[in-house]
């Protein structure tokens, strides 16, 4: 079903628009949420509250691209859930990703000024499409879908460790980019 | 709170502050990432004669000039007497479909070359096609060579020559299989196998699932996947309770009795494009020696070896039907 359809369902208050969300999408909001929890029955909690977070915002909300739109509810509230348990659980997939993003921290001898919500987003977007088509696409997989490396590496065709090599050089790309730009996190 | 406790919460917040702008990324660039992959394409051809190729084809070619579409005229590059030359170097005859040597690496942009592991040896291009885990050093036959690993996305066409490659080792053949065909090398206890991609003619699919894969008397498991499932890594991998069920046994028939296509025309022919959008299933052979045959199975019947993805066979939709519907 064409996502204009499944939206379409949810503004008619139809209920089969979560069944066809879950048909469609329910692999990949598990995918996500099953890469930042690494605990299944979490993340098809995580999951859960996502059609529910769908189900009372549509409408108002008219998601232009409904994956995109249902993966950062996913990644929201995977990452509140994280924070309610992080002190009894060991969330793998998060830590993981945090630490590795710890590496694009700027310096705090370049900061001019500090870069917020929608700036920072709009400054990756344009940081990602200074990439070639391949590193962007390993970016996002990796910290959006939150894809192991192990896997990626899979996908990708390559050796793990050439791929963590590769990864080490986007988040210093990153990281020199923001020094350039005098920004603070 | 130390010093270096405070900085490391800190940095632990500001790389949280990361992770929520990439959350709000712009979604086109999620939407692009999400794509299939498709750095391994290949080409594929089918069940027509090789007359109606020509003639599909060349309409095809004129078809697209007359449109659009930036790469209309990227498809053939020569029309000959009985074979027709695509712009990938692929040739289809009567012989069946040629796919040369090295050049189907020297097609690729850089970037799809720094994502493969492959290296050279006799003049073919040797790719990774899958790594074994499990007490697989038993299939390791004898010492053939040692690639040099010195290509990456920066070298010249001229640094591709003999033993070079994007991974470095000692690489041997595989018990049971020839080495023309499929290579190995070992590290750590992994076993990676490597498939020539080029420098071969196929005719039919029994010159490759028969002839070099061994299929029909070596398999003992039969796995499958959806197309979602496996792109999403998902590991919905399910299993056949019945691997020598007549569905099965058909299909390995039907596999080695149709003829080999240029993915390109099945693009060309079906209008789809990129041709792993029409994938619906993954089905996985594991044969006795550990090996698995990868196979992507595509609607209209279409089948490709995940080892040489740029062709393709396709099978008789009632076969291909019957099988389709034990994973159901």
């Amino acid at each position: 079903m064409e996502d204009s359809q499944i939206i379409e369902l949810y503004w008619q208050r139809q209920e089969s628009a979560i069944r066809e969300t879950e048909t469609k999408y329910g692999a990949f909001c598990l995918g996500i949420a099953a890469n930042i929890l690494s605990v299944r029955e979490d993340a098809e909690e995580c999951v859960n509250d996502t059609y529910f977070q769908a189900w009372k915002s549509m409408p108002p909300q008219r998601p232009e691209k409904l994956r995109a739109w249902l993966g950062r509810v996913v990644r929201n509230i995977a990452i509140n859930l994280w924070h309610r348990n992080r002190a009894r659980k060991r969330y793998a997939g998060i830590q993981e990703l945090l630490s590795e993003l710890e590496d694009c921290i700027p310096s705090p001898r370049t900061i001019e000024r500090e870069m917020e919500g929608k700036e920072l987003a709009e400054y990756l977007d344009s940081w990602l499409l200074s990439l070639s088509a391949v590193d962007r696409r390993l970016f996002v997989r990796r910290y959006w879908n939150g894809i192991p490396l192990g896997q990626l590496a899979r996908e990708q065709g390559i050796p793990s460790a050439k791929l963590a090599q590769q990864m080490y050089r986007l988040r210093q790309n990153l990281k020199s980019a923001l020094e350039k730009e005098g920004v603070w996190l | 709170m130390s010093d270096r406790n405070l900085k490391k919460v800190n940095n632990s917040a500001r790389a949280e502050k990361l992770y929520h702008g990439i959350t709000n990324i712009s979604d086109d660039i999620i939407e692009e990432a999400q794509k299939p992959q498709t750095h391994r394409k290949r080409l594929s051809y089918g069940r027509w004669g090789i007359a109606a190729a020509i003639l599909c084809m060349a309409l095809a070619s004129v078809l697209w000039k007359g449109s659009d579409r930036a790469d209309s005229d990227s498809l053939i590059a020569e029309v000959g007497d009985g074979f027709v030359t695509y712009r990938s170097g692929i040739t289809v005859s009567e012989e069946g479909v040629t796919i040369p040597p090295i050049e189907v690496m020297l097609g690729r942009s850089n970037d799809e070359l720094c994502m493969l592991a492959f290296f050279i040896y006799q003049g073919h291009c040797y790719v990774e096609y899958e790594r074994l885990e499990n007490d697989s050093s038993k299939i390791v036959g004898e010492y053939l060579g040692t690639a040099t690993g010195l290509i990456d996305e920066w070298t010249p066409r001229d640094g591709y020559v003999e033993l070079a490659g994007s991974v470095e080792g000692d690489f041997y053949s595989v018990k049971g299989f020839e080495p023309s065909f499929l290579l190995c090398m070992q590290k750590e206890g992994t076993v990676s196998l490597y498939v020539r991609e080029g420098g071969m003619t196929l005719k039919t699919g029994a010159d490759l699932y028969n002839k070099w894969l061994h299929l029909f008397e070596d398999y003992r498991e039969v796995r499958y996947e959806t197309r979602a499932s496996w792109y999403y890594s998902s590991g919905e991998v399910r299993q056949l309770d019945a691997p020598r069920a007549q569905e099965v046994l058909d299909f390995i028939q039907a596999l080695d009795e149709a003829e080999f296509l240029p993915v390109e025309e099945v693009e060309a022919r079906s209008g789809i494009s990129p041709f792993a959008e029409s994938e619906i299933y993954h089905m996985y052979f594991l044969t006795e020696n550990g090996m698995t045959v990868h196979l992507r199975l595509h609607e209209g019947g279409y089948v490709r070896f995940q080892g040489l993805l740029n062709i393709c066979v396709q099978i008789p939709e009632e076969t291909f039907r019957g099988l389709t519907a034990l994973f159901q």
